[in-house]
């Protein structure tokens, strides 16, 4: 069990890590454009496009690393006033409406990434890449922060249970 | 079920998972989840997913990521400190005139930097214990950088802006500009005070020391050159905006180069400074994009109620008259301001608020402007003051919280004030987009 935990984490802060570049990989493609744009004028059809793909990549795999290091703004007024225990406990009532918004994202997202690889579907831009790729990282990206949510419920409840982290 | 019904249930079920501290991304969406289940078919779940992907591809979006990341790495490229030296050589025989510096120098900051909380523990590491040390009163010495660090949310650029904006569906260029009157406002009724205290307590505001006042000019002046090169950035990335050169999204990303450039020419920039500003910039726009998310949920579910119309005709239904609704707007705003912080303030009260503005021929960049205004207010209102949080990570033991609290009051005073002037005087915020954006 500690190790499938382990897994979840060490796979969810590498990913993160490494979306972490795509922010400094769209500063250099928006200089790169604005170059060609302005001095050339010679605009590229590519890099608004690209730029606003590599932000998504960020957001969708930054995500998971994000609810690891508990970084989603909470409203804390109360909760920070809770001993551990307890805010364990609270924790493991919440995860109820947590996994509900979770598994029915999943669920619509799934269906939304089968019907457009089946379409084909692309972005209808000049560039016009195939937009499927980009649904299923959302969809990759929610069931991750899926597993994250539920290994810190793992967790809270044997914190509840048994006073200890697995 | 009839709509009224709904709404209070929504409010409830928010309100009540938010309390048991459920992050505000996933309680939006949980809210979403169960009224779309409740009332409609399932399949409209993949109406809102494509809703909640389109708004991964915002390109205004876009410019959180890059903004944040400008603003990680000229905070830790030695930029702050070179901009508090360079303003307080000029202090001088004025009284206070170290706690006037360090609003000055917030307000530079504020032009490069568009998150509030980084600016506060920048300068509170800063320019604290150099007021502390030379025996200012340590109300105003908490108070002028706890206040000062909150100007980043008026001058451009400014990340509440730009989700505002967003929100909104009004121009961030606009905004930007419309901010930068009433962050002046702000900064010169906080200087007056800092100047009235210095005046009331001479002993808790000293002036600078008799070595310091002598510095020939010439020294004086040397100090500045470090200043060239930080504005220099401001400059370019705001007027290109401006110059219609760049969008607001590319210009931040030309920003962050600029960041990257200031940092090695103050030979602060390593692998270990680059790491960190690009950790924290994912974990800041992925909190932010998630809220988005759920927002875009919930604001899809409840439209599809017919929550929205709902709501604008409750309030009509009030006769409050003009002024009156908005007056009342006000009050939610500083009334939820007390719990929670500007982004939640945001997604739960400008979809519905801003139809009704509209309708009542109100300006949504002015609209935007007030918005800020209350925020800034919320931003120092106890008991969830998040200003008084950022100074008290950063202060000596000895200082309490209550100590805080008190220093930062009349600032809360005087950002009253400034609200109610920026909201009788549209024009105030208006002049500056009108004149340079809205040509006719």
């Amino acid at each position: 069990m500690r190790r499938i935990l382990l897994l979840v984490d060490v796979v969810n802060v590498w990913t993160g890590r490494f979306a972490s570049i795509f922010s400094l990989v769209c500063a250099f493609v928006i200089a790169y454009e604005i170059i060609l744009r302005q001095l050339f004028l010679k605009p590229t059809v590519w890099a608004a496009e690209a730029t606003v793909f590599a932000c998504a990549i960020l957001y969708l795999l930054g995500g998971p690393w994000t609810l690891l290091e508990d970084k989603h703004v909470r409203v804390d007024a109360l909760y920070r006033k809770l001993q551990p225990k307890t805010r364990a406990l609270v924790d493991c009532l919440t995860y109820l409406p947590f996994s509900l918004y979770l598994i029915v994202m999943i669920w619509a997202t799934y269906n939304y990434v089968v019907d457009s690889i089946q379409l084909g579907e692309t972005t209808m831009s000049p560039w016009n890449p195939p937009i499927w790729p980009m649904k299923l990282l959302m969809l990759i990206s929610l069931v991750m922060i899926f597993l994250q949510g539920t290994a810190k419920f793992v967790r809270d409840v044997c914190r509840v249970a048994k006073g200890t982290e697995p | 079920m009839s709509i009224e019904w709904i709404s209070i249930l929504i409010v409830v079920s928010m309100l009540g998972l938010m309390v048991l501290g459920l992050p505000l991304a996933w309680s939006l969406g949980a809210v979403a989840v169960g009224l779309v289940l409740l009332l409609f078919d399932p399949q409209v779940m993949v109406m809102l997913v494509s809703r909640v992907f389109d708004m991964s591809l915002n390109y205004t979006l876009m410019s959180v990521p890059l903004f944040v990341l400008m603003a990680g790495i000229l905070q830790r490229s030695g930029v702050a400190d070179q901009l508090f030296r360079a303003v307080n050589v000029w202090a001088g025989g004025l009284r206070g005139g170290l706690a006037i510096g360090t609003i000055v120098a917030n307000a530079v900051m504020a032009s490069m930097v568009g998150i509030i909380g980084a600016e506060i523990v920048t300068f509170g590491l800063i320019a604290l214990p150099e007021m502390l040390k030379r025996g200012y009163h340590h109300k105003l010495a908490l108070g002028s950088i706890a206040a000062g660090g909150g100007l980043a949310t008026l001058i451009p650029p400014s990340v509440v802006f730009i989700v505002y904006g967003m929100t909104a569906g009004c121009s961030v260029g606009e905004l930007f500009l419309a901010g930068v009157f009433p962050g002046f406002l702000l900064g010169g009724l906080f200087i007056l005070y800092v100047l009235w205290f210095g005046w009331r307590h001479p002993e808790g505001a000293p002036v600078a020391s008799l070595e310091e006042r002598s510095l020939p000019l010439r020294e004086k002046l040397a100090t500045q050159k470090e200043l060239a090169l930080p504005l220099l950035l401001a400059a370019g990335v705001l007027g290109s905006i401006y110059a219609g050169v760049a969008t607001p999204s590319e210009a931040a990303g030309v920003g962050v180069l600029g960041a990257i450039f200031v940092a090695v020419v103050n030979k602060r920039f390593n692998w270990r400074v680059l790491r960190e500003s690009l950790y924290e910039t994912i974990k800041i726009s992925s909190m932010l994009a998630w809220l988005f998310f759920g927002a875009q949920t919930i604001i899809g579910a409840y439209t599809l109620a017919g929550g929205t119309k709902f709501v604008t005709e409750a309030l009509k239904a009030m006769e409050l008259g003009r002024w009156g609704t908005l007056a009342f707007m006000n009050m939610i705003w500083i009334f939820l301001g007390c719990f929670l912080d500007w982004i939640g303030i945001l997604f739960l009260t400008v979809p519905i608020f801003l139809p009704i503005i509209l309708d009542l021929g109100f300006d949504p960049v002015w609209f935007g402007v007030v918005y800020c205004m209350n925020m800034h207010i919320s931003y120092l209102s106890p008991p969830f003051a998040p200003s008084a949080f950022y100074m008290k990570s950063i202060t000596p033991e000895e200082i309490t919280m209550g100590q805080i609290y008190v220093a930062t009051l009349p600032y809360l005073g005087l950002t009253v004030v400034a609200t109610l002037i920026v909201t009788v005087w549209p024009e105030l915020s208006l002049w500056l987009p009108t004149l340079l954006l809205r040509r006719t």
